[in-house]
C-alpha cells in the first residue's frame, strides 16, 4: 500500500515516533517543597478591580475587542482544541517531520497544494478576479504538467506566486459581513461567515476528490477518504509552527482573536 | 481555515515586531551589510534585518532544542493555568564532552523566544551545550516555578532561577558530560546572569567559567520607568499609544494592500519597516506599549496566583470559559511604578520584616554588585552607547566598573543589533577566550 508514494514503514515509523513523544511528554517530577505556592493571607491594599458594568464598556473600547457573544462556548472549545493539538495533533506532525524525508514532505504539501488550486480557481472565478484565475490556472496547468502531477512547484520558480482565496473570502467580496466570532472544533479562529466559508471549501473539497478517485480507479472510496483527510491533517499541522499557549501572554485567546479578524481583513484586501 | 491561522500567527508576530522571528539569514559567501539603524529606536524596534544577520553554520542554524519541563510536586496550580503546571526549557547537547551555557530570557520572555534560539544556537556552533531559560518575569515561571508567586524583585526571581539551573545541570548530567559552566542572558536576564554570578559565590555549584551581560540594565526599576514616561502623555497634540499602534496596524494594511503581499517573511517585513514613517514619539510608545502589555500578563498572572485582589477580586476563582479581556484592560493600565508601590513592595513588606522601598529598589540593581563586578574578572558586558533604557549615567558607569571586559557599540539600540554579525562575533569571541580568570 503507497500513501502517495509514502511506502508503510514509513507510516508505521511515524506512528511509532508519535508515541514515543506522546511517552516522553511528560514532565520529570521534582520535590520542592519551598516551591508549592501555599495560600498566604496577603491581599494588595489598592485595588484596580473593574465591576462587571464598567467591565463592558471598556471592554468594547479595548483595542483587542472583537464581537464575540458565545465567547464561553468558545473558550471552552479552544481549551479543548489546545488538548487534542497537544495529545494528537503535534506529536503526529512531530513525528512525521522526524520520520518523513524533507523533500518527501515538501512533495507531499506540494501535492496538496496543487489540489487545492482547483477550488481556489473556483472562488477567484466566483470573487470575479481575472488576475487571479489567470495566475491560478497557469499554476495548476504548469504544476500539474511540469511539476509530474503538483509534486513540484515549478509555477512559484516561474514567478507565479501562489493566490489564497477561500470561500470565506468570496462571500467577504459579495459583502457578507464577517458576523460573529467563532471558535471551531479542530480548525480553531473562524467567524460565522468564515464558517460557512469552510463547510463550503469542504463540500467542493470532497467532490473534487471523488472525481480524483473516479479517475484513478479507486474502488474502495471510504479508505482513500479516510487516508485523503488523515494526510491533509497531518501535511496541514506540520506546516503551521503555531503550539497553543505558548505566546507569552495569559491573554492568548483574546490576542489570537484579535489577530485572526485582523488578518481575515487583510486577506480580503489582496 | 489553517491558511488564515498561519497568517494569524504571522501577524502576531508583527504586531509584537518580532520579526526575528521569521528568520531568514543572509545568504553565505555574501559581505554582511553594516547595522542600518542609527536611530535607537528604530534599532529597537526594527532588530536586524536578514542581510545584517550573522550567518550560522547550517548544522547550528538546524539544529532545534529539545523541549525537556519539570512538574513540582504538589504545587497549587489556579485552574485557569491548567496548561502550563510544568516549567519548561529547552535543550541542545553536544554530542561529546563540552562547556555547557545557559541563557537567561529577557523580560517576560519564553526560554524559546526569538532571541534565546539565536543565542543557543550561537553558543552551539561554538561547540557549548546551550540551555534556554524562560525570565522569572513569564507568566509560565510565575505559574509553575516561583516560589512567591511574584516577579520583578531580583533577589527572589535570581532564586527560582538558581533553583531550576540546579535541577536542570543534575537532568544534564545524567545524559551529557560537562566540562564547565557559563551564564549569558539579555536585558533583564543579563541583570539576572550578573547577580547569579554572585550567586554562585556562595554555594558554589557551577563555579561559572564566563558570565556574559548582554545589554543589561543597570537599574531594573529606572528602565521600567523610562517605558512608563513613554506612555504617559505630554500635552494635546500628541496621539495616545493606542493610536500609535492602530497607525502601526494601519499602514500595515496599506502596505499588504498596494504591495500585493503573497507571502510574509521577513524581507517583506523590512520592506514593510522601510516604507514606515514613525516618529522617534511613536516608536517609543511601541516600545512602551510592548513592555505594558507584558507587565499586564506579570500582574494579572501573580494576582490570581496569589488571590491578592488587585485586578482580581480575591474571593473570584476565574473558570476557563470565562472572558479575560476586562482583566487585561485593569492590568494593562497599571503603571510599572504602581505595581511596584501598590503590590509588589507591600507583597514584600508582608515577607520581609523592615522592608522599605529604598532597600528593595537597592536589591535590583547592578549597583548593588558593584565591587563585585570590578573584581570579577569572568564577568563581561556587551551592550550599546545608544541603549534607550540606559541614561548616560548608567552608560558612563557600567563602561567604569568593567573597564576592558566592557564592549560598547555606537548603534543597535536595546538589544536591536543582538543578530549584527559583529555583534554576534564579538559575543563569540568573549565567550571563547581562554584563561580569563
Amino acid at each position: 500500500m503507497n500513501i502517495l508514494g509514502t511506502p508503510l514503514h514509513a507510516v508505521r515509523s511515524v506512528a511509532f515516533v508519535a508515541l514515543a513523544a506522546l511517552l516522553c511528554a511528560c514532565a520529570a517530577t521534582r520535590q520542592a517543597p519551598e516551591h508549592t505556592l501555599p495560600q498566604t493571607s496577603f491581599r494588595a491594599p489598592v485595588s484596580h478591580q473593574v465591576d462587571a458594568e464598567a467591565a463592558k464598556r471598556i471592554d468594547e473600547a479595548s483595542m483587542l475587542y472583537v464581537y464575540d457573544p458565545i465567547e464561553g462556548m468558545n473558550r471552552r472549545m479552544y481549551n479543548f482544541n489546545a488538548m487534542v493539538d497537544r495529545a494528537v495533533f503535534v506529536p503526529v506532525a512531530t513525528g512525521y517531520q522526524a520520520a518523513v524525508p524533507k523533500t518527501v514532505r515538501t512533495g507531499v504539501s506540494n501535492v496538496i497544494g496543487n489540489l487545492n488550486e482547483v477550488p481556489c480557481l473556483a472562488n477567484s472565478a466566483l470573487q470575479a478576479d481575472q488576475d487571479k484565475v489567470n495566475v491560478t490556472l497557469i499554476r495548476f496547468v504548469t504544476n500539474t504538467i511540469l511539476g509530474v502531477g503538483g509534486m513540484f512547484d515549478v509555477a512559484t520558480n516561474l514567478g507565479f506566486e501562489r493566490e489564497d482565496e477561500d470561500f470565506g473570502q468570496t462571500l467577504s467580496v459579495w459583502g457578507a459581513p464577517s458576523g460573529a466570532y467563532v471558535v471551531l472544533p479542530f480548525y480553531g479562529p473562524s467567524s460565522v461567515r468564515d464558517t460557512v466559508g469552510t463547510a463550503g471549501d469542504m463540500v467542493f473539497s470532497y467532490y473534487q476528490m471523488e472525481y480524483i478517485f473516479d479517475l484513478a480507479g479507486v474502488s474502495d472510496h471510504a479508505l482513500a477518504r479516510n487516508v485523503n483527510t488523515a494526510v491533509r491533517a497531518v501535511n496541514t499541522r506540520s506546516e503551521i509552527p503555531f503550539r497553543y499557549y505558548t505566546t507569552d501572554t495569559p491573554f492568548e485567546y483574546d490576542v489570537l482573536r484579535f489577530a485572526y479578524t485582523k488578518a481575515r481583513v487583510l486577506q480580503a484586501l489582496d | 481555515m489553517p491558511r488564515s491561522f498561519r497568517l494569524a500567527v504571522l501577524l502576531l508576530l508583527t504586531l509584537c515586531a518580532a520579526p526575528a522571528a521569521l528568520a531568514a539569514p543572509a545568504e553565505a559567501g555574501l559581505e554582511a551589510a553594516p547595522f542600518p539603524y542609527a536611530n535607537r529606536y528604530k534599532a529597537t524596534v526594527y532588530g536586524t534585518p536578514p542581510e545584517s544577520r550573522y550567518k550560522l553554520p547550517d548544522e547550528a542554524a538546524e539544529a532545534q532544542p529539545e523541549t525537556r519541563s519539570f512538574k513540582i510536586d504538589g504545587r497549587r496550580i489556579p485552574e485557569l493555568f491548567w496548561y502550563c503546571e510544568s516549567v519548561e526549557y529547552s535543550v541542545l547537547l553536544q554530542k561529546k564532552e563540552a562547556p555547557l551555557i545557559f541563557v537567561i530570557a529577557g523580560t517576560g520572555a519564553r526560554f524559546n523566544s526569538s532571541k534565546v534560539r539565536f543565542l543557543q544556537q550561537l553558543f552551539y556552533s561554538a561547540g557549548f551545550h546551550s540551555i534556554g531559560i524562560s525570565s522569572p518575569t513569564h507568566y509560565n515561571s510565575l505559574v509553575s516555578l516561583s516560589k512567591h508567586g511574584i516577579s520583578g524583585y531580583v533577589p527572589y526571581d535570581v532564586e527560582d532561577l538558581y533553583t531550576l539551573m540546579r535541577w536542570v545541570k543534575e537532568d544534564v548530567e545524567k545524559t551529557a558530560k560537562v566540562s564547565r559552566y557559563s551564564v549569558t542572558g539579555y536585558s533583564l536576564g543579563a541583570l539576572h546572569s550578573a547577580f547569579l554570578a554572585k550567586r554562585d559565590e556562595k554555594d558554589k555549584i557551577f563555579n561559572f567559567d564566563k558570565v556574559l551581560l548582554i545589554n543589561p540594565p543597570v537599574d531594573l526599576y529606572n528602565s521600567a520607568l523610562v517605558f512608563d514616561s513613554w506612555l504617559a502623555e505630554t500635552g494635546n497634540t500628541r496621539q495616545t499609544p493606542e493610536q500609535a499602534v492602530n497607525k502601526f496596524i494601519e499602514s500595515f494594511t496599506d502596505f499588504y494592500r498596494t504591495n500585493h503581499v503573497g507571502r510574509l517573511d521577513s524581507s517583506v517585513l523590512y520592506r514593510f519597516f522601510n516604507t514606515l514613517d514613525a516618529n522617534d514619539d511613536e516608536l517609543r510608545q511601541l516600545i512602551g506599549v510592548g513592555f505594558r502589555v507584558t507587565a499586564a500578563s506579570m500582574i494579572f498572572t501573580s494576582d490570581v496566583c496569589l488571590k491578592a485582589g488587585y485586578v482580581v477580586p480575591a474571593d473570584k476563582t476565574i473558570a476557563t470559559s470565562e472572558p479575560l479581556l476586562p482583566y487585561f484592560t485593569a492590568a494593562s493600565r497599571i503603571s510599572f511604578e504602581q505595581y511596584f508601590d501598590e503590590f509588589l513592595l507591600p507583597y514584600l513588606q508582608s515577607r520581609e520584616g523592615g522592608m522599605t522601598k529604598e532597600k528593595a529598589l537597592a536589591a535590583c540593581t547592578l549597583a548593588n554588585l558593584g565591587g563585585y563586578l570590578r573584581s570579577a574578572g569572568n564577568v563581561y558586558v556587551i551592550g550599546n552607547d545608544d541603549d534607550p533604557i540606559l541614561n548616560e549615567r548608567e552608560l558612563a558607569y557600567l563602561k567604569d566598573v568593567f573597564g576592558q571586559r566592557g564592549t560598547f557599540f555606537p548603534h543597535g539600540g536595546h538589544c536591536g543589533n543582538l543578530q549584527y554579525v559583529g555583534f554576534a562575533q564579538k559575543m563569540l569571541k568573549i565567550i571563547q577566550k581562554q584563561g580569563a580568570q
